[in-house]
């Protein structure tokens, strides 16, 4: 390929692809938080999108702990930090590891978990 | 032993005749980045160069996490020349898991008597492969997407002294700050110091001119040497941006110099 393939590649795909101004907001349910969080209901399909790719058992990439039952993740919560990893802007410490951080509402749903009694069903 | 001499001659005699014939500047960066930036460097014809770079976590952790080593983040960068003012290059990173595509292209060369700067052009392609569906479920392909485009103007001053000036436009098409513009502008500043014959002190500067009031992102800022080994360029540094594509060490840098959240990285290159 000669310079201007390759430069007339890149003008094709720019256009082809165009530019869009997305944000969190406008990729996220609006729906509101359902009137108590449960872990069966709300809780265990963010974790399971998110998190059990290496917090499987056994857990796997270095990851300490599994997170597939209510037992782990109510543990997770209670004495390991789980919704400061989640929430942090540091990005060596958030979890996810290697982000991205995930969407302020799934944040605020497990925080509003524990603010409801870490329910599981 | 005659035969022996006489070839020695013959070789002083070719750098001679080279360096009449040639007077553009060299050497005024030996990396392709400086850190974070790219530098106005390029890979020679037909050569394949393997970048390899990381950056560990915080150092503020401590043992705790080795100084980071137990966090770090890996990008594997491949550049082709397929002239010696054109390269390609692929990479994949695993900050947000991302690909990206570049062309680097000489506009300009720094020499003696002509021309006062160097001038490459840099436009990257890149796709983010960490977001989620189920986490966002209105995202679209495009949404990955995110563009570089970048001028770097560099000039080696003298011997020692090579300093760089790269005007940034960049864009997301997906920002995680609702109040951040997707399309952003940067100024990046660079330079490098010669301190022996091998080795050199390196900084960059990426200063945000459009960043969002409430974003928890910071400039990138970073120090750091250039090692000359055989074959191999190895970059040591402090930075406290954990991402390594344009994009990513100029939006999303969290790191923060004055309570000492920086992290420790290298590039390494290789000629193939």
């Amino acid at each position: 390929m000669d310079k201007k393939n390759i430069i007339l590649m890149y003008a094709i795909l720019i256009v082809l692809f165009d530019c869009t101004n997305a944000s969190e907001n406008d990729l996220i349910d609006q729906t509101e938080v359902s009137e108590s969080v449960t872990y069966i209901q709300d809780v265990q399909p963010i974790i399971n999108n998110n998190c059990i790719v290496c917090h499987t058992n056994p857990p796997e990439n270095g990851a300490p702990m599994p997170l597939l039952t209510y037992d782990n993740v109510k543990d997770a919560v209670e004495n390991r930090g789980l919704i400061n990893r989640i929430s942090s802007q540091d990005l060596s410490f958030l979890m996810p590891f290697g982000g991205p951080r995930l969407p302020q509402n799934l944040i605020d749903t497990i925080i509003q978990w524990e603010a409801d009694g870490l329910l599981e069903e | 032993m005659p035969f022996l001499i006489f070839s020695q001659d013959d070789l002083l005699a070719e750098i001679d005749v080279d360096s009449i014939q040639n007077n553009y500047t060299i050497a005024t960066f030996k990396g392709l980045k400086i850190v974070n930036f790219e530098s106005t460097k390029l890979v020679a014809k037909k050569e394949l160069t393997l970048v390899v770079s990381h950056r560990f976590g915080s150092i503020e952790n401590g043992f705790d996490s080795f100084f980071g080593l137990d966090d770090a983040v890996t990008r594997l960068n491949f550049i082709y020349g397929i002239t010696d003012g054109f390269n390609i290059s692929v990479s994949r990173s695993s900050f947000q898991k991302i690909y990206e595509s570049a062309i680097k292209y000489r506009i300009a060369r720094q020499s003696e008597n002509g021309f006062p700067f160097t001038l490459v052009g840099y436009h990257s392609l890149f796709i983010n492969t960490a977001l989620e569906k189920d986490n966002l479920p209105k995202l679209e392909f495009k949404h990955r997407l995110g563009y570089t485009t970048q001028l770097l103007i560099s000039r080696k001053l003298n011997t020692n002294l090579s300093v760089e000036l790269a005007p940034t436009y960049f864009h997301d098409n997906y920002v995680t700050i609702d109040s951040q513009d997707n399309s952003q502008f940067a100024i990046g500043l660079g330079g490098r110091y010669k301190l022996g014959k091998r080795w050199s002190l390196n900084m960059d500067y990426g200063w945000h001119w459009n960043r969002a009031e409430n974003s928890p992102f910071k400039n990138p800022l970073s120090f750091g040497v250039d090692l000359e080994t055989g074959g191999h360029v190895f970059q040591m540094h402090f930075t406290n941006a954990q991402a390594m594509n344009t994009n990513g060490f100029l939006g999303q840098a969290t790191g923060d110099w004055s309570d000492g959240n920086i992290y420790f990285g290298f590039n390494l290159s290789r000629v193939f």
